[in-house]
């Protein structure tokens, strides 16, 4: 085979042929998007953000599997209360809900709901279809006991989402 | 065909020439794509984009009183070879996003919704990430 190449004219004069450029060009231009697709890919951190806004709201309205009797006053603020800023749920990049039930099912205050108000229906959707770049949500249900004469059995219905797309700083910023 | 001492063989020095620019070619193609590959790979994007996830989910992870050490060195590696010598991590807590930056130009924010007192400073290669209570806030828990 080397003797061949390094031999015969003819097959080092078709080695150099426009067609060798060809191949050269589709490989390197296949490498080079491949590269760029994978590099530019986001790291995607949503479901990750939706497990710890979960954790972080169920540890701070549960505590030693008991429900704060705070959640039941009218003037309940859960932002304060669980350390979470309101302005990042304002701008929707941040959802959640959280249900107050019975042993029974009957509601026991009304529904906290925060950030995009449609967002229950995303997370249905994103349930039956598959989405890249879509919100990811995470949904929990705990049993809890809460006080209301005396020590009763509730369940505690936690529902986060994240849809955070992280900003690339423009290079003339 | 006269041949003397300096003049080489024309035939026999085509015959060579073809196959070495062949392999001097494929050579240079093959290293641009391999120098293009690792580029990218340990390009400032990639690293800006972790980084700044990494402490955006360790800040909503974090809980009042908590110090976090993150340690940065292939970051601030990046950030001295593209000769940026500007505020690497800026927690910025009136939009509260992490933006790093690891060269002059570019850079990548994200946002996390814990509201705490943040504070950062590098201790070497470490970032340490000071979490506290924001003040005027003793609800929090």
């Amino acid at each position: 085979m080397l003797d061949k190449i390094f031999k015969d004219k003819k097959a080092g004069e078709k080695l150099l042929s426009a067609w060798w450029f060809v191949i050269i060009v589709i490989v390197g231009g296949g490498v080079a998007v491949s590269v760029i697709m994978y590099y530019s890919a986001d790291i995607d951190v949503k479901e990750v953000e939706a497990k710890i806004l979960y954790e972080k709201i169920a540890g701070c309205v549960i505590q030693q599997g008991i429900l704060i009797e705070d959640i039941f006053k009218k003037d309940f603020d859960i932002f304060t209360k669980c350390g979470l800023s309101k302005k990042v749920f304002e701008n929707q990049d941040f959802s959640f809900k959280i249900r107050v039930l019975d042993d029974s099912g009957k509601l026991l205050r009304e529904d906290i709901i925060e950030g995009d108000i449609s967002f229950e229906k995303d997370c249905e959707i994103k349930e039956k279809i598959q989405a890249e770049h879509y919100l990811k949500c995470v949904e929990r249900t705990e049993n809890i006991l809460y006080y209301s004469d005396g020590i009763k059995k509730g369940v505690l219905e936690v529902l986060t989402a994240s849809n955070q797309i992280g900003r690339k700083i423009p290079i003339l910023e | 065909m006269k041949r003397g001492l300096f003049i080489l063989n024309k035939k026999a020095d085509s015959l060579i020439m073809s196959p070495v620019l062949f392999i001097i070619l494929n050579l240079i193609v093959f290293m641009a794509l391999l120098a293009f590959v690792v580029k990218s790979s340990t390009g400032a994007a990639v690293y800006e984009e972790a980084y700044s996830k990494q402490i955006a989910l360790l800040l909503d992870k974090a809980k009042p009183g908590m110090q976090i050490q993150l340690d940065f060195e292939k970051g601030l590696e990046i950030a001295e070879k593209n000769d940026y010598n500007g505020k690497i991590v800026s927690i910025d807590k009136e939009s509260n996003e992490v933006i790093v930056k690891l060269a002059l130009r570019g850079g990548y924010g994200f946002k996390y919704f814990s509201d705490y007192d943040v504070i950062s400073y590098f201790n070497k290669n470490i970032l340490v990430i000071i979490v506290d209570e924001k003040k005027g806030n003793k609800n929090a828990g």
